[in-house]
């Protein structure tokens, strides 16, 4: 074999090896991050829009005294003013938000919804629910910021579900729909 | 609408590349050359479908359509009309649907420059490597890169907006699509090479068929990395024009293999040799380009530039990796016959000198390329993140930069095969005074430190060598001296010497302070006197200004910040003030605030940064002037062009 195909066959496996690498590289925006299912959701802490206190433990503590049915079931949704997929998915929350989930029984479970602004100014996100509707708690401020990292959040809409135990049980990444939560939630 | 017209513009080429790939392989394989013929109109359906795409989308982007979901995602209605058309290449998928055009657009060139020679098998089979290529990006944008996805709007639906960074200056509108057409004019001389390697015709033929392809397309890939630096210097106010990110890389990387093989190639058209070499670099090119959008759109490192979506690297992947196998087993296929007949006689010679200008365009390619991925590299050996800064890429850039300044001086002094050191001695007389001289100018200017004196010495050689090159040869020819490829390259020559003033001169000499100021308060910064003078809060349907009035030494400047009103995002735009020896630039760091409207901005002095610009201007300037013939070939000489490519190159 010449010196010249023997360059070509190593240059051959060095880019092999080089492609191996990009491949097996995860990408920093490689698509949704479900670990989290099936995990304690991380605290939740931090003030709403309107100036009030918000701490998912608070709710998962109450739970604990409670019989299941009367249980709260919480969703939290990443949104932010300035995307579109929050638009879309605004109508679906709403509808959760003032129906709520009715067992076959036709009893209504205990949900409640919590909101986390990503990247996003207080006086939009005004103007967003203005706008839009709905008056559900809503987390703004730097702060968000960790409880979107703590979730794995890689840009709004995402929208995680959590049983009153306090695992979580779904993601849904994207606009999320009535029916996403209607079959998370199995009070 | 204007989604049916999109999606059916992408069906359209994806169509029209396949169909006319197939019709000219069985053409090429029939006794008859009518298919291929017919094979290469398709190029214009492929065109066609890209132009209504295009068209499409501007025409969402114009009336707002936000049904198609990258209008609602990018699109605004408080955009200005610029910004507007620019909003198509601002986001992943509007940058594909402009590739795919810019593409298209070569392809039907292509089919129109070579109609007269559809029948030869190199033509042909060039048209099929550029009507996949055209076919994969068509895939692409059928699959996750698609620009006309539906979205539903709700009653009243405004969309953000492009990112408020590409929407605050003119050179956005241009910066990315002359990017473009560097990158992706590379796929002409690519085509040619695999075309050779396939025909098996690897003489000199393909180099020249695809020699003003590859000027241009050099050309623009400069003006777009110059223009996307003066952007950066423009907009970020950060006093910088080159981060080294990984972005600024890729479009570094095909630049330094295309300029080696600009180089490379004059060797083999004048010796027949470096014949691998050459077909490897104008593969390595494309791959580069390739490599680089793998880079830019798959998130794998982390850039400022990167757009957010995943789904397209995985694709980007396969297609550079199906193109480097074809292209490594083609080279090896061919192995033998690529040989070249002899060698380069003397390392004191033209040939010798562009070897060396290659090895230093290879290694300042590989310094980058490593650098760039190293992160990767330690990621996957050692589990940990790094990342690789500017200290590394300067650091090992300096000394390739000096080389390479070296050699531009050096080259254009050496004959071909061998020189004797009489002749060296006397055709290097005054490169040397003019070294000799800006030494001295520059240290009496007060240029002080070792490095940058070394630098503006080498700018000197180099620009005295292509000086004189230029006077000879105008001395001669008249204005007819300075046309034609080797005068031309003496342009680009100069145009890099001052490029390298400008960035020698800007990066050794820099000085840059921050400071808090109150209306009619001054300091002294440098030689400079500033005063804060007053401030002024401006409304725009889409943005808040506010801006201050800055007076420096009798003149004004006035940086600002804009808060945009879609995304809440704050873009300081900072103000500079030019001119040949120095640029001083106020960065508007905290708008007005408090009572007494405190300020903080930033200063920054950089001397000779204007000079960065100017190379550019001139690279591109001696770029035209080299595609320009230095005579009118007469008839005779176009016969002998033709047999060169076609029957001499099968006889080799």
């Amino acid at each position: 074999m010449t010196v010249m195909k023997s360059g070509i066959i190593g240059l051959a496996v060095l880019g092999i090896a080089f492609i191996v690498l990009l491949a097996t590289r995860t990408t920093q925006t490689n698509g949704p991050n479900y670990a989290i299912v099936g995990q304690q959701a991380p605290q939740i802490q931090g003030e709403t829009v309107d100036g009030e206190d918000f701490e998912l433990d608070e709710i998962l503590l109450k739970n604990r005294s409670l019989p299941i049915s009367d249980q709260t079931w919480v969703a939290v949704n990443f949104f932010a003013s300035w995307c579109s997929g929050c638009v879309t998915e605004h109508s679906e929350l709403l509808r959760f938000y003032e129906e709520g989930i009715l067992r076959d029984d036709g009893i209504k479970c205990q949900t409640e919804l919590i909101g986390v602004a990503f990247n996003d100014r207080l006086s939009d996100i005004e103007n967003f629910f203005k706008k839009y509707g709905g008056d559900w708690p809503v987390l703004a401020g730097e702060e968000t910021n960790r409880v979107a990292i703590d979730f794995s959040v890689l840009t709004a809409p995402e929208t995680v579900l959590i049983a009153p135990n306090g695992l979580v049980v779904k993601k849904i990444v994207g606009p999320v729909s009535y029916d996403d939560l209607a079959t998370g939630v199995t009070c | 609408m204007n989604l049916v017209i999109g999606s059916f513009g992408i069906v359209l080429a994806l169509a029209g590349a396949l169909t006319g790939a197939v019709t000219i392989i069985v053409g090429i394989r029939s006794p008859r050359d009518r298919l291929q013929i017919i094979g290469a109109r398709y190029a214009w359906v492929a065109f066609a479908g890209m132009c209504l795409s295009a068209f499409a989308m501007q025409r969402a982007l114009i009336t707002r359509d936000f049904s198609v979901q990258f209008v609602a995602e990018h699109g605004s209605s408080l955009t200005p009309p610029l910004y507007n058309v620019a909003t198509m290449w601002s986001a992943l998928e509007g940058s594909i649907l402009l590739w795919g055009l810019i593409l298209a657009g070569y392809l039907a060139v292509v089919a129109k420059k070579f109609s007269k020679r559809l029948s030869d098998p190199m033509v042909s089979w060039a048209l099929v490597s550029m009507f996949l290529v055209m076919a994969f990006f068509a895939l692409i944008m059928l699959g996750p890169a698609n620009p006309f996805e539906s979205f539903n709007p709700p009653v009243g639906y405004d969309g953000p907006g492009p990112n408020p960074l590409l929407q605050n200056h003119i050179l956005v509108a241009f910066h990315p699509p002359m990017l473009y057409l560097g990158y992706i004019g590379f796929t002409v001389p690519f085509s040619f090479a695999v075309a050779a390697l396939i025909t098996g015709r690897l003489g000199e033929g393909w180099l020249l068929i695809t020699r003003r392809w590859t000027l241009f397309s050099w050309g623009f890939l400069t003006a777009g990395i110059i223009l996307g630096a003066w952007w950066a210097y423009d907009v970020l106010g950060w006093g910088g024009y080159w981060g080294w990110d990984p972005v600024e890389n890729a479009s570094l990387l095909p630049w330094l293999t295309g300029t080696a093989y600009l180089h490379s190639v004059l060797v083999q058209e004048r010796r027949g040799l470096l014949r691998v070499w050459n077909l490897s670099l104008v593969c390595a090119t494309f791959l580069l380009t390739i490599l680089g959008t793998f880079i830019t759109r798959s998130g794998i490192i982390a850039s400022v530039h990167a757009f957010s979506e995943g789904g397209i690297g995985p694709w980007l992947l396969w297609f550079f990796s199906i193109v480097l196998f074809a292209v490594i087993c083609l080279i090896f296929w061919r192995g033998e016959e690529l040989r070249s007949q002899g060698g380069i006689d003397s390392p004191l010679s033209r040939e010798g000198a562009f070897l060396a200008n290659n090895l230093a365009f290879g290694g300042f390619a590989f310094v980058v390329l490593l650098g760039t991925v190293f992160p990767l590299i330690v990621e996957a050996l050692q589990n940990r993140q790094i990342s690789v800064g500017a200290p590394y890429f300067e650091k090992m850039s300096m000394p390739i930069g000096f080389s390479l300044l070296f050699l531009m001086a050096v080259a254009p002094i050496l004959p071909w095969r061998k020189a004797n050191t009489e002749l060296v001695r006397d055709r290097i007389e005054w490169p040397a005074w003019g070294a000799v001289l800006s030494l001295v100018l520059v240290v009496l200017l007060g240029g002080r430190g070792l490095l940058p004196l070394l630098g503006f010495t080498f700018a000197g050689f180099a620009g005295t060598s292509a000086m004189r090159h230029l006077t000879l040869s105008a001395r001669r020819n008249g204005w007819k001296g300075l046309v034609g490829r080797s005068n031309g390259g003496m342009v680009v020559h100069l145009g890099v010497v001052f490029l390298a003033i400008g960035l020698i001169g800007s990066s050794s000499y820099i000085s840059q302070g921050s400071y808090s100021l109150q209306p009619g308060e001054s300091i002294q910064f440098s030689e400079s006197t500033i005063t804060y003078v007053s401030s002024e809060r401006l409304s725009f349907p889409n943005k808040i200004q506010e801006r201050v009035q800055i007076d420096i030494d009798g003149s004004l400047l006035e940086p600002s910040i804009e808060r945009f009103t879609a995304s809440g995002q704050l873009v300081p735009s900072p103000s500079t003030r030019t001119s040949p020896v120095k640029d001083i630039q106020i960065a508007l760091l905290d708008p007005p605030a408090g009572e007494n409207k405190s300020i903080v901005i930033q200063v920054t002095k950089q001397p000779l940064l204007l000079w960065i610009w100017v190379g550019g201007f001139v690279m591109l300037m001696g770029t035209v002037l080299s595609a320009i013939p230095m005579q009118k070939r007469k008839a005779g000489r176009n016969k002998q062009r033709v047999r060169l490519s076609g029957k001499k190159d099968q006889e080799k």
